[in-house]
């Protein structure tokens, strides 16, 4: 069955109930994007998705797999250059893909974004693990704020939000909190998923709490202190803190409301059919929603997935109680605001940057951004000069937020960078 | 420096940038993503103890340093 196949069938489920906020109803919908789909007259080929907002962005996607094509979201948000290297190099692929529902374009290393290739299969089985907890109903409205470029917003709100019935809405206003909040009320908005990044500037703006029933946090460390100061805040807001990963379509694991507060700290139990192990210290997964591979990167994927096991690059435990515990990365991959940040990258542009002898980007926990980037380099060059340097050629959220100049960097004794302040 | 300049830099202080000409570019000069911005507004609006219009805040209208002192002194 494909995505579009089992995504239709729930859907029409519930034809009469209202999909959008406009009052478009679930058999309306369908019917919609069914006929935009017939635009596309090829079959099982890679399809760049763009959308000048997220209602159009959810939409152009929904056509694409009612069309039996591959969904290759892209955005300029995360950079201009990024989104015309990902459409140059798609476009070169005439090639079919019959088992592909989506190409997840994500940071990597080496100066390559990498493509997350997932089966119309990883996606179903995701949305049948999502149903074995989240409890969303056709009276939900759920307000998507954030861009639809990363798999937990496809999967985990506006999928997961049309097969069960709910009313889907999107904010598409700049992206500030009392805004947001402001429009959650006039919306009568009943599920928001975010960051803890966003969460806590919520918090922020609205000390009395926000009127929503279910909050599912996600996408970086939740710390203690905050997950009690948003309980605090709202007694009457069930709260999730889930894991995943793109690899993994992408939940992996959830923290229900009645643990939320007792095992703050956790991101919960393994959903139903994901097998876990630990191997020196790291997580690895095992399940139908492992991805297919990365696209063209065979040597990647044969180093991050291993007879069928995952490896997720976080260091991770789990208690005598089966609630599993994410302590840090393996790689240096830093999260900030729930973005991937890879200090290679960064590295790499600034030392192209003349006068730059040598440098290092590292991330310095934060309470506005999880983490915040900071680059230290030792050379002639102006803090400014670089600055101005790195502003051009990296993408926005990769930029650091302190640069230092310094005499000199640590380095361990076999020469390596030590990635700590 | 003028009361919007002070809360300005304050702000930006606190965020990191740690000196700004008013010609400089938010995102390009000081290495602010629109992440960033998020903060600077909510740490403005608390220092203000106001919140700014929605038609104050267009992102192609708020492009330099200059531009985030004229919106803070609208307010003052």
């Amino acid at each position: 069955m494909t995505l579009w196949e089992y995504l239709k069938g729930r859907m029409l489920e519930h034809s009469r109930r209202v999909a959008l906020e406009d009052g478009t109803t679930y058999g309306e919908l369908v019917d919609y994007i069914e006929e935009r789909a017939k635009k596309h007259t090829e079959r099982n080929r890679l399809v760049c998705v763009s959308g000048k907002s997220k209602t159009a962005h959810a939409i152009e996607i929904l056509s694409v797999l009612a069309s039996e094509n591959v969904a290759v979201p892209v955005d300029d948000c995360y950079g201009v250059e990024r989104k015309q290297e990902v459409e140059t190099t798609i476009a070169q692929d005439k090639k079919q893909y019959p088992e592909l529902a989506f190409i997840m374009f994500t940071s990597g290393t080496g100066g390559k974004p990498k493509g997350v290739m997932l089966s119309h299969e990883n996606i179903i089985q995701n949305l049948k693990m999502l149903e074995t907890y989240f409890a969303l109903l056709p009276d939900d409205k759920i307000l998507i704020a954030r861009p639809l470029m990363h798999i937990a917003v496809i999967v985990g709100e506006l999928l997961y939000g049309l097969i069960r019935g709910a009313t889907i809405q999107f904010y598409e206003k700049p992206f500030l909190p009392q805004k947001l909040k402001r429009e959650m009320e006039e919306k009568n908005t009943t599920v928001v998923c975010g960051t803890p990044t966003l969460f806590r500037n919520l918090l922020r703006v609205s000390a009395c709490g926000f009127p929503l029933k279910k909050c599912v946090i996600s996408g970086e460390r939740l710390f203690p202190a905050l997950a009690s100061a948003l309980s605090a805040a709202n007694p009457q807001t069930e709260f999730y803190n889930v894991y995943g990963l793109t690899e993994h379509s992408p939940r992996v694991s959830a923290l229900l409301p009645k643990d939320f507060a007792r095992k703050a700290g956790s991101v919960g139990k393994l959903l139903a059919g994901v097998q876990t192990k630990i191997e020196n210290g790291e997580l690895l997964v095992k399940s139908p929603c492992v991805m297919v591979g990365y696209y063209t990167d065979a040597a990647r994927t044969n180093a991050k997935i291993k007879n069928g096991w995952l490896y997720t690059g976080d260091v991770a435990h789990t208690d005598r109680n089966g609630y599993l515990y994410i302590d840090g990365r393996k790689d240096n991959m830093i999260i900030r605001s729930g973005l991937n940040v890879y200090p290679e990258e960064i590295e790499e542009v600034a030392s192209a940057c003349a006068g730059v002898e040598n440098c290092v980007a590292y991330g310095e926990e934060d309470d506005i951004e999880g983490n915040k980037i900071v680059l230290k380099y030792c050379g002639e060059v102006s803090e400014q000069t670089l600055r101005k340097f790195l502003s051009g050629k990296l993408a926005p959220h990769l930029m650091p937020r302190a640069i230092k100049n310094v005499n000199a960097l640590p380095a361990t004794p076999s020469g390596k960078k030590v990635r700590k302040c | 420096m003028s009361k919007a300049e002070e809360i300005l830099t304050n702000v930006l202080t606190d965020l990191g940038v740690e000196s700004a000409n008013r010609a400089d570019r938010i995102k390009e000069d000081c290495g602010l993503d629109s992440l960033s911005l998020v903060s600077v507004i909510v740490r403005l609006e608390e220092a203000l103890g106001k919140e700014f219009d929605d038609s104050d805040l267009d992102p192609a209208e708020l492009i330099t340093v200059g531009d985030l002192i004229a919106l803070t002194e609208k307010y003052l």
